[in-house]
């Protein structure tokens, strides 16, 4: 009500008066990525379950173990790239599922036979993506290619340059 | 307190009639006269010249003469053939060329104790408010449409079918039966075993090196039951190494 009264205020508050406004262009701008954000990160919810795969190869020491309170980032099988920040990228389509271990899972359904596990990435995109999708970023990616065994069991196997080369690539 | 109580932009504070007759000049909103402009009423304001400074009007039928005004309003003496002046003069050329006309001394602490922002809130205020919204608007709008750009290219993406590079064999389409015998043929077995129970895939896919030193081969077999999933399978060499269902959208 003061400030109704005087006019040397009534400067301040037709600045402060801006405030709800500036707000609201921020909560629209806000509003609209959240959006954006959420329906096109929600790809495939049902596929987002953590997953659990039995490796052939049982080593006492596995990513995501803990030894005197330090965490095992890599192990048997795993080559180590030091990717300094930039993105990995599906060499198909497939699709990206969380391990237990706090890796990630990349399959592909016309690469039969095969995974891959993916370990010390961030900002994974988890679910279905596209052939040249990043699946994430990282410092230093675990990279580990896995065969199906005709137990059901998962073993250790030397990836090949080109298919890590498709994956460090841009599209 | 001791503020004053006076309202700040009362057309009276400025020497504007209470009932204005000349509803072409006064009321901006009225019909068939544009939105006048605060710059406008302050330059005007700062003009106003004596009521002997009229200079001769250029189109005087646009502008109602002192005569039309009623005789309560030119009670106020002084006020309303100066403010009709003040509209006048801003289509004439060349005012004030010799002498300007005083500025009666009365007017300007009043005009002085009137704050800019309320002088210009009403016109301006309302557009940068109308800007403001349209803003916020255009920002939520643009994230729906950039949303819908972002579903789409990955949709697009995402409806990439798998990849044939040749085709084998047209009408080919695996039954349920030969399905279910094949899925009981253990991986790393040999290829011949997968070839006695299916014939020619639909097509051939493109090879690739999964595993250092060995190239896959993959064959798809679109099925009968389901045209569009297809059991791909693949072989190193003649080891039969696995099978995949890809569904085609």
């Amino acid at each position: 009500m003061l400030l109704a009264f005087s006019p040397d205020l009534s400067l301040v508050t037709k600045s402060t008066s801006r405030m709800p406004l500036v707000r609201t262009i921020g909560i629209g701008s806000l509003l609209g990525s959240l959006l954006g954000g959420v329906l096109s990160c929600g790809r495939s919810p049902q596929s987002v379950q953590p997953q659990n795969i039995e490796i052939q190869q049982q080593w006492q020491l596995q990513p995501g173990t803990q030894v005197a309170g330090y965490l095992i980032s890599g192990g048997l099988g795993d080559i180590s790239v030091e990717l300094e920040g930039a993105a990995i990228h599906a060499p198909f389509r497939g699709d990206v599922q969380p391990l237990n271990d706090g890796c990630a899972l990349y399959s592909s359904p016309d690469v039969p036979a095969y995974v891959f596990r993916l370990c010390g990435l961030d900002r994974i995109q988890f679910g279905a993506v596209a052939q040249g999708d990043p699946i994430g970023r990282g410092q230093r990616l675990q990279f580990a290619a896995l065969r199906k065994q005709p137990e059901g069991q998962w073993a250790m196997v030397e990836p090949s340059r080109t298919i890590l080369e498709q994956m460090l690539t841009p599209p | 307190m001791a503020h004053s109580n006076q309202p700040f932009a009362s057309p009276e504070s400025y020497g504007y009639p209470e009932n204005p007759p000349t509803v072409k000049l006064f009321d901006p909103y009225g019909a068939g006269q544009q939105r006048r402009s605060p710059q406008t009423d302050e330059q005007n304001y700062s003009r106003l010249p004596s009521v002997g400074g009229i200079p001769p009007l250029s189109n005087p039928s646009s502008v109602p003469r002192p005569s039309d005004i009623p005789a309560s309003v030119q009670a106020r003496a002084g006020v309303i053939p100066r403010t009709f002046h003040s509209e006048v003069s801003q289509s004439h050329e060349a005012p004030n060329s010799c002498s300007p006309p005083p500025i009666p001394q009365r007017r300007k602490p009043r005009r002085s104790r009137q704050p800019v922002s309320t002088r210009r809130s009403s016109p301006e205020g309302m557009r940068s408010i109308d800007f403001r919204f349209l803003l916020a608007g255009s920002s939520v709008l643009a994230g729906l449409v950039l949303v819908g750009d972002v579903s789409a290219v990955f949709q697009e993406k995402a409806s990439a079918t798998t990849e044939c590079q040749e085709v084998v064999q047209q009408d080919v389409a695996l039954s349920r039966d030969n399905l279910s015998k094949l899925l009981t043929v253990p991986e790393r077995q040999d290829k011949a075993a997968v070839r006695e129970i299916v014939s020619d895939p639909y097509c051939l896919m493109p090879d690739l090196e999964v595993r250092a030193g060995v190239t896959a081969q993959r064959e798809a077999y679109p099925l009968a039951f389901d045209p569009d999933t297809w059991l791909v399978v693949l072989y190193e060499g003649e080891e039969y190494a696995g099978y995949a269902f890809s569904f085609q959208p």
